[in-house]
Formats: C-alpha cells, structure tokens, sequence
C-alpha cells in the first residue's frame, strides 16, 4: 500500500484561534515518526486531530487513512481503522475495570467475541511485559493511578489493541527513569514484534534511543517549519528551537 | 460639610393622601379597597392601575402564607402595614428616633452627618438630588430614559410601554407579598435603553431612593432593547432606617436580543426590617443577565432573584453573599428557568453566620425539555462562624433534557485554625485574623462590585466582625 | 380515595417544585409479605416465613413481639414519616421478623420476597448488640409472577439498633415488576462506634419510595450509602436519605448513581444534618445522574443542614450527559457513542456491586439485567 498516513493542508482551531495553519505530512506503513516542538506549538493538537476530538475543529485541509479520507470521521470509526493514541491525561472512568474495557474494546474492534481464557491470558502477558502487577486488571481504569501508572495503563491499551499507527503524546512525560525504560519496552515491542507505525510526540530524546526514528518534523507556531531524519532529533536536543523560531519573525 | 435644610414637599412625595378616619374598621381587615381607591386617587393613577390596584388587592387577601418552609414573620404586624401607609409623618421622624446601631454604624462607615439623617429616613439629602438630577442630563444625551416610575406612567411616550410589562414578570398572583405590592406600591424606578446603547455609567437608585424617600414599596422596572449594555446598582452599604418594618418591593427587568444587564445590590436595611422582596428578569436571545447581591441587613429577608432565560443562548451570572448576624434569619437564594436551547447559568453564592445568625441559602434550577444543550454550574460556600448559628443549603434541581450539562457543589465549614494561626503568627489580633479571613471568602462579590461599593462592604464586614454592631 | 404524604424533606422548599414529599393514596394493609429467610447457608426451618409467636432460631425471632422493646421501636424513627408509620401500625395483624446478632457474633441473613397481589407488609427489626457483625440481605423480585395485578402494594420497614461498635449492612435489591407501589422505609440508630452500610439497588418497578433515616448518636458512629438505579418508562422512585449527625465526630457517607431512560421520573432527597454539638463530624453526599433519552424528568434536592460551627460538610451532583472529553477518550479506543452510554449505565450498577461484594446478589443482579 503506497499510501498510510496522509495530511494535507490541515489547518484546525479551537473556539476562536487557529492553532494548526495547513500542515502536511506523511507517514508510511511501519514507520517511526518524531514530531517536536516547543510548548504550545501545536503538537498534541495536530494528535486530538487525526484522532478526531470534537475540540478542534478542521477548517481546512484534509487527514486520508490508507486511501480514505476520514477528515470527517468521529474518533470511534477512526479507532476501528487502527488509530490509537495515547492521551497526556487519561480519563478516569470509575465501575469499569482496566480489564472489561480492554474486552469490550477489543470486541468493538475486532467485531468478535473473545473468549475470556484466551483474552486473559494476552492480558498478563503484555502485563509482565509492562511489569505491572496483575491487580490492576481488576482496578477501575485510570481511577486513584498514579501519572506513571497511567501512561502504562495507555501502552498496556495500545499493545492489547494493537493498532496500525499509533499518536504518543508525551507518554515519558512526567516518568521515573525506570518508568521511561518500561514504557520504551511497551513501544519498542510495538514497533518491532507489531510491525506497527507510529507518530511520537515528545520533549525527550531517551524514550527513542532504542527505536528505529525514520522521520523528525519540527512544529512550531502550529506550522511544520522543518523536517529531516533521526539526526533532527539530536540537533534540537542540543540546539532547542531558536532557529527556528528566528525564522518565523523574519 | 454644612447641613442642608429639609425640602419640605418631599414630605409630599409618598403617600400622603387624606383619609377619612373611620374608627369602626381601623383595625380590622387590614388593608381595605377604600384604602387602595385613596393611593389611586391620589397618585392619579390611570384606569388600569386602579383597576390593577383592586384585583391585587383581592389576590392578596386570599392567598395564604406558605407555611411549611422560610423564616417566620409571625413578628410582623400587618396592621402596621396600614398605618404605614395612613401615616403623613413618615419624613418628619426625628434623628433621636433612628435606634442607636443605625447611628453607631454611620459613625464607623464615616458618613457625614446630613447624608446619615438622609440614609437614616429622617431628611431629605439636597446633594442626593442634584447629583441625580445631573446624572440624568448624562443619560438623557444618550437616549436612555432613567426617571420614576409614577412620572414615567403619565408620560404618553413610556406610558403604553409600562402598561405592557408592569407585574408581567412577576404576577400580583405569584406569592401574598407580590399582590401586596401590587395593590400599594409607590415610587420606584423606570429605566429604558434603547437599541444598540451601550451606557458606560451604572445608574445608582442610591441616589434617587434616599432623595424621593420613597423604597418601601417600590417598583424597579428596566426594559433594555437588543445590543444594549446597562449596569444598576440598587441600595447602599450603609443601613436604611425606617420604623414601618416591611419592605415589599419588586423588581422587573427585560433583557433584550445580545443584551446584558448587570444588577448590583448591596442591601443592609436596618435590623427590624422584613424584606419579602422578589427580583425577576427575562431574558432574550444572546442576552445575559449579571446579578450582584450583598445582603447584610434586616431582621427577615426572603430573596430570591430569578432568571427566565427564554431565548436561545440566553445567560444569567449570579454572584451572591449573605451574612447573617445576631437576631438575622435571612433566607436567600436564586431561581434559574432555562426554557430554551443553548442557554447557560452560573451561580456562585457566599454565606456567613455569626453570633446566632441564621443563613439559609435557597435555589431552583429549571431545565425544561426545550432547553437542549443547556448548562448549568452552581457552587455554594457557607462559614460558620460559631455553634450558635444555623446555615442550611436547600438547593433544587430540575432536570427533563439529555442534553444538559448540570453541575452543582456545596460546602460548609469554618474558618480553619492553620489559617488564623498563620496570620497571628505574622502580628495580627485574633478578631483581624478573622476579619481578614471572612472579607476573602466574600471577595466573589466585593470583586464583582465597582471600586467604592467594594470598600463599604469590606468595611461593614470588618465591623460586623469586630462585633461592635447590633 | 384519601391521600397522605410522605417521605418529607426535611427542610421544606417551594411548594410549587412538587420536591418536599410525594402523596399516594391511603390503603390498609391485609397481609404479611411472603417469602423465605436463610440464615449463612442453611435454610431455616418451614418454607417462607412462618410468622409464628416468640420462636427462638439462632437469633431469629418471628412473631407479633419485637425484640425492641417499646421505647427502642420508636426511638428507631422513620424516613418515610409518621403517615407511614401511622399506616403500618394500624395494620394489626403485622408481623414482625426480629433479626438479632448477639455480642461478638457474626450473622448474615437472607431474605428473598416474590410477587404479592394485594397490599402485603412486612416489619423488620434488626438488633446488632454490642461489637457484632450483621449483615442482611433483602431481595424483593416482582418479576416471578406470571401474572402482574394492578394493586400489588408492598410496606416494607426496618428499624435498625446497633449497639457499640456493632456493624451493620443492610443490602436491599428490588427488582421490579409492574408492582404498583413500595414503600420502603430504614429507620436506625447507632450508637458508640457503630457502623450502618445500607445499599441498595433498584431496577424498575412501577413506584418505588424509599428512605432512609441514619441517626448517628454515639461518638464516631458511621453511616455509609452506596446505591444505585436504572428506571425507564413511566417508572418513578422518590428516595429520602437523612442522615443525622448527633454525636460528636460521626461521619456520613452517601452515594448515589442512577440511570434514568425514557418516560422515568426520578426524586432525590439527600440530606446531612448537623445536630449543634455534633462537633468534628463530617457529613458528604453526592450524586451522579446518566440520562439516557430525553423525556426524563431527574429532580435532585442536597440539602445540608447546619447548626455546628465545627463540621465538614459537602455535596456534589452532576446530571447529563457524558462529557466531550471522556467521551472522545472511550470513542478512541473504538467504542461508539450508544455502547459507551449502556457500559457506563452498567458501571454505575457495578461499582454499587463492587460495594456490596457478594456473589449471590451479583448474581442476581445481572441476571435481572441481562433480562431486562
């Protein structure tokens, strides 16, 4: 398929401001994407966006998931596509435990039953993977987790769903270094033993030193100012933004 | 600031009809269609009014006290209510009369003398009226009409106007105090905003109220066209006085199409007051409704400002504080009725009871099926301030649409030990710690309050604090 | 037919709102209710409740004699209100069934009550003497019965004592039919570290009133409420929880979530009383309504009540419909929008489940919802 992730001209807003002014980009099936960018600048903005929150509205432009345009399409559709992302704040969503969502999830997704064995079974698999302690399957999601349990909770769900392209959004944000170490475990496993793509949004070059990065795009002001490989990545972790944000006020 | 001698026709202004003594039925039925037939006559009112006058008359008559909620008034003597009105000599009361912890306050508030005998009831402020003589020039050029109600009734440019909208909104039949109004009222303002105005100056009735005498059963009626901006602010932190002990007015506002009307009160009537006061507003498409309220006085108040928001959109802001001290049981609340889609209401209310005090914060919430897409936030605080006091919270919700946000919060405690310690730890007394504590938690309102109005309220928290009043 | 009113709040509000009671007609009772009653796993002896005079089982006792004693039985107080209690009470031949744990003793009984025709009462009294553990279960299933009269009315009420440091939990599941009225009143006092868990489910039913009154006496005594509903067409339930704090440092905890579907009418009175020298107790109460189609009519009124400058008090409700947020969070990870509404209807019966902790009522539970 020649065609995975493809952003045309998407320009997005949210009340009043514009935050994204025609971006476009373009990711191939099972790569690795980095998306930088100072605070503000639109990153996790164009996230919510390909995922379709109903907090931006696209004004312009088009996002095409393998061919079909889905600029339009509520976020369940999108999910069903295999599009995942991971939130900055996950939802706490109390009398559902981590468990009977990842099922009826799963079941939505798959548009089968799931027999409970095997479905168990998965579950603490990805789980020893993520060293996380069985019980949280039975804990409701999200509720009374701490920051680092959270986003494990957010790879737990995106290696049980296994989707075809994957939005991080600061998922090592807020993390211990060894939380950071188990969590690029999650997403290395992702990448490699799920041959999935990904889109990482992110400040720290750690979480990628054991991924495979084919492609680094510089947001800044809600606009792509640069784009280049795995090296962009170091280049901005030693020089930050300011060239290009020189370049945006001439 | 030399004295003003008293205007002696305002003497005039309120009431002062003859009436044929008849010893027979002095004392009996209370209010009587004779009694009314004398105000109409002597106001000159138009048919309707008299007519209008009569049949709340009627209504107020047969319509009971609710009796199973609010605070008593068994105290309040209705009888009075005729005398009040029978009395030619309301204006002539002497300063000695006005009770000493009316006088005590104007002292720690620093009012001059002439302005605390206005305040107080007992004369007639020269100043009052020429600011507000001049403040109407302003307004005039703008093409606002500000002027009292009666005048405006005879006036054939506004007198259709008023005969469409006067207890519209709030109906002589809604509750006895209401059809008590209606059959005696007097005075009041009438403030008119035409199309695309937008008045910079908030109206005081301070001004106009103390100067005229009247506010006892007064009638507030405001109508503000589309696209307009108007601010009023009602009452003054400093005590009224008046030795008839009911209040009973009514207020009625119209809120055009992308209009706001904000309405500020600060109310301290002195503490032998009953105030049965009802405050309403409608509200149209796109507009929005800013209700202030400081209520610090009077020994009974039932107030409950309500919002109709009736066009799609349609807002309503109320910011609220009730402080309730020794022999104070005030009832206060907000009604909300969201009767169209999209509409939204916020409200953010503050009590506080002190030495006794009973504070009782009261609400409704409406949202009717056609209000699809409605919102509505409410958060209520109160602080106890001692084990004497009472503060109940009786919010009601109402809720018969999917598509509603409806979101409400309360909390009671007191102020917290850490905190006085923290201030007294850095040199303040105890009682200033506490001041200081409770002129925060009241700071929803005093922020909302233009400049000098906030200052008195602080200041009347302080001495209400420092327990030297009342 | 006369009418009375009952289920009061206890700080009356405008009239016209139609919130400060609701009135239904007065009717006598003619019957005890029917059912069965096991204690632990053992069925006791006669089918259903016998209903006969001073016969002592293990801490059962069935009869017209309660093991309160005068005083006590009125002491307990009512939520419903003295109409009620007037009402139950006029009923001579009540029975009552008198449940009681001695000191130390742990006890758990069951109680399973099907379909009546006619008005049918039953009385409760459950004593739990000092540092008991007691828990009940009261199941009431309308829906066995293959035909459903018009006039079916149950009088359900239990007067609760716990003694120092007893614990008592009271799981009440009502699974309704087209049963027209039932009125369900828990009126209880507690003592010095005593512990009262009411919870309650309720699925359907045509008219369900329901109270309870929690009178926290003693010192550190605790009441705590977790209860859940799931009404539709033409279905109402009016509940009345008061809890009373009177002692120093009591505390009160009620929860209540509910889902309300076409045509329901639901009323929530939720009230925390703060006795003057109830000093250091703490009081909270909160409530989250899920509207599931338009015309529902969802009536809440909090109140708190307060003449103790030293307590915490709080209430919180929200009502509607789910946020965007949490919304588009579910709808992410493939879940659309009318699945979401029914998992989250089902989360909230789950976490009163969660609470309750008990296989037998769970499964119950879903029994009745898999069918309903």
């Amino acid at each position: 398929m020649s065609e995975f992730l493809k952003i045309i001209d998407l320009t997005a807003r949210a009340e009043e401001k514009e935050l994204l002014h025609q971006v476009s980009l373009e990711i191939q099936e099972g790569e690795t994407h980095v998306l930088l960018g100072p605070n503000g600048a639109g990153k996790s903005t164009l996230g919510y966006t390909i995922m379709g929150s109903p907090e931006y509205e696209v004004t312009g432009g088009k996002i095409y998931f393998q061919g079909d345009d889905i600029t339009e399409e509520g976020a369940d559709k999108r999910a069903k596509r295999g599009i995942f992302l991971s939130f900055q704040n996950p939802i706490e969503i109390p009398g559902i435990t981590v468990s009977n969502f990842l099922r009826t999830a799963l079941e939505q997704l798959t548009g089968e039953r799931i027999k409970l064995f095997d479905f168990k079974k998965r579950l603490k698999n990805v789980m020893d993977t993520l060293q996380m302690d069985q019980s949280y399957a039975d804990r409701d999601l999200n509720v009374g987790f701490s920051g680092g349990e959270k986003k494990k909770a957010e790879i737990l769900q995106l290696l049980m769903l296994n989707p075809r392209l994957a939005i991080l959004d600061e998922t090592d944000s807020g993390l211990d270094v060894d939380a950071v170490k188990t969590v690029s475990k999650g997403i290395e496993e992702f990448q490699k033993k799920q041959g999935g793509s990904l889109l990482i949004i992110t400040h720290n070059a750690k979480i990628l030193e054991a991924l495979k990065v084919d492609k680094t795009h510089v947001l800044v002001d809600g606009r792509i100012v640069a784009e280049g490989g795995p090296e962009l990545v170091e280049d901005v972790g030693q020089n930050g933004f300011e060239k290009y944000l020189d370049k945006e006020s001439y | 600031m030399k004295e003003k001698t008293q205007v002696q026709d305002i003497n005039r202004e309120f009431y002062d009809f003859r009436y044929k003594e008849d010893d027979a039925d002095r004392f009996e039925a209370g209010i009587t269609p004779e009694i009314i037939r004398e105000i109409s006559e002597e106001k000159g009112d138009p048919q309707w009014m008299r007519e209008f006058r009569l049949k709340a008359l009627e209504i107020y008559h047969r319509t009971p006290m609710a009796a199973n909620w609010g605070p008593s008034i068994e105290g309040l003597d209705v009888d009075k209510i005729v005398t009040y009105i029978r009395s030619k000599t309301r204006m002539e009361q002497d300063w000695e009369k006005v009770p000493e912890d009316v006088k005590n306050t104007f002292e720690r508030l620093g009012i001059p003398q002439a302005e605390r005998e206005s305040l107080a009831g007992v004369g007639a402020q020269y100043d009052s009226e020429l600011v507000y003589h001049n403040l109407r020039q302003e307004v005039a050029q703008s093409g606002v009409v500000y002027t009292d109600l009666e005048s405006a009734m005879h006036d054939e440019r506004y007198a259709d106007m008023i005969r469409e909208h006067f207890m519209k909104l709030v109906p002589p039949t809604d509750h006895k105090f209401a059809a008590l109004h209606g059959a005696v009222w007097s005075g009041g303002s009438f403030v008119y905003v035409p199309k695309g105005v937008k008045l910079e100056i908030p109206l005081q009735s301070y001004f106009r109220l103390n100067a005229k005498g009247a506010g006892q059963f007064e009638h507030t009626l405001i109508i503000v066209e589309e696209d307009a901006y108007l601010h009023f602010i009602e009452g003054c932190s400093a005590p009224k006085y008046y030795e008839a002990s009911l209040h009973a007015g009514c207020v009625e506002l119209y809120v055009g199409k992308n209009s706001t009307l904000r309405y500020s009160t600060i109310e301290n009537w002195s503490k032998n007051m009953y105030n049965l006061n009802t405050k309403r507003a409608i509200v149209e498409e796109g507009g929005k409704i800013e209700w202030v309220s400081g209520s610090f006085g009077s020994h009974v108040s039932y107030l409950y400002p309500m919002s109709i928001l009736n066009g799609r959109g349609a807002r309503s802001e109320f910011t609220g504080i009730t402080f309730a001290g020794e022999g104070q049981n005030l009832d206060t609340g907000a009604k909300i009725v969201h009767n169209a889609p999209d509409t939204s209401s916020y409200m953010n209310t503050k009590s506080i009871c002190k030495s006794g005090g009973i504070s009782t914060f009261r609400s409704s919430i409406l949202v009717k099926e056609s209000a699809v897409g409605s919102k509505s936030s409410v958060s209520c605080e109160s602080l106890m301030l001692d084990s004497l006091s009472r503060s109940d919270t009786i919010p009601a919700m109402d809720v018969r649409t999917k598509q509603a946000d409806i979101g409400h919060e309360a909390k009671i405690g007191r102020i917290s030990d850490e905190a006085v310690f923290y201030l007294t730890s850095r040199g303040l007394s105890e009682e200033e710690a506490k001041a200081l504590i409770v002129g925060g938690f009241a700071d929803n309102v005093s922020k909302e309050l233009p400049m000098e109005y906030a200052m008195e309220m602080n200041n009347l928290i302080k001495l209400e604090m420092m327990g030297t009043i009342g | 037919m006369e009418r009375i009113k009952i289920n009061h709040l206890p700080g009356q509000t405008w009239n016209r709102l139609g919130m400060n009671d609701i009135e239904i007609e007065k009717y006598s009772f003619e019957k005890n209710l029917e059912g069965k009653i096991r204690e632990e796993k053992e069925e006791l002896p006669g089918q259903g409740i016998a209903y006969c005079d001073k016969d002592k089982q293990g801490g059962l006792q069935r009869g017209t004699e309660s093991s309160f004693d005068r005083e006590e039985k009125s002491d307990c107080g009512s939520a419903l209100g003295d109409a009620f209690v007037e009402l139950l009470e006029e009923t001579h031949m009540a029975q009552v069934v008198s449940l009681v744990a001695e000191a130390g003793e742990q006890k758990t009984y069951r109680m399973e009550f099907g379909k009546t025709e006619g008005a049918a009462c039953g009385k409760f009294d459950l004593l739990a003497k000092q540092n008991c553990e007691m828990t009940v279960f009261q199941y009431f299933d309308d829906r066995t019965a293959a035909e459903q009269t018009k006039d079916a009315r149950s009088g359900i009420r239990n007067r609760i004592r716990a003694e120092k440091g007893a614990y008592i939990k009271l799981v009440q599941v009502f699974l309704g039919g087209e049963r027209e009225e039932i009125l369900n009143d828990i009126g209880a006092v507690l003592e010095e570290n005593a512990e009262l868990e009411v919870d309650q489910i309720f699925l359907g039913g045509k008219k369900t009133v329901s109270g309870v009154l929690a009178q926290l006496r003693g010192r550190k005594s605790s009441f705590t409420s977790n209860i859940a509903y799931d009404i539709g067409q033409d279905e109402r339930l009016d509940l009345n929880l008061i809890a009373k704090h009177i002692g120093k440092k009591t505390e009160a905890q009620m929860d209540v979530k509910g889902v309300l579907r076409e045509g329901a009418h639901k009323l929530l009175r939720a009230t925390v009383d703060f006795i003057p020298g109830c000093s250091g107790s703490v009081g909270k109460e909160n409530e989250e309504v899920l509207l599931m189609d338009e015309e529902v009519v969802n009536q809440t009124v909090p109140l708190i009540l307060c003449g103790e400058e030293d307590v915490e008090g709080a209430h919180g409700a929200s009502i509607g419909r789910i946020n965007e947020e949490y919304l588009f969070y579910l709808k992410s990870r493939g879940i659309p929008e009318k699945q979401i509404y029914e998992m989250l209807a089902n989360a909230r019966i789950e976490t009163v489940l969660g609470k309750i902790d008990d296989g037998e009522t769970r499964e119950r539970v879903m029994a009745a919802l898999v069918e309903g």
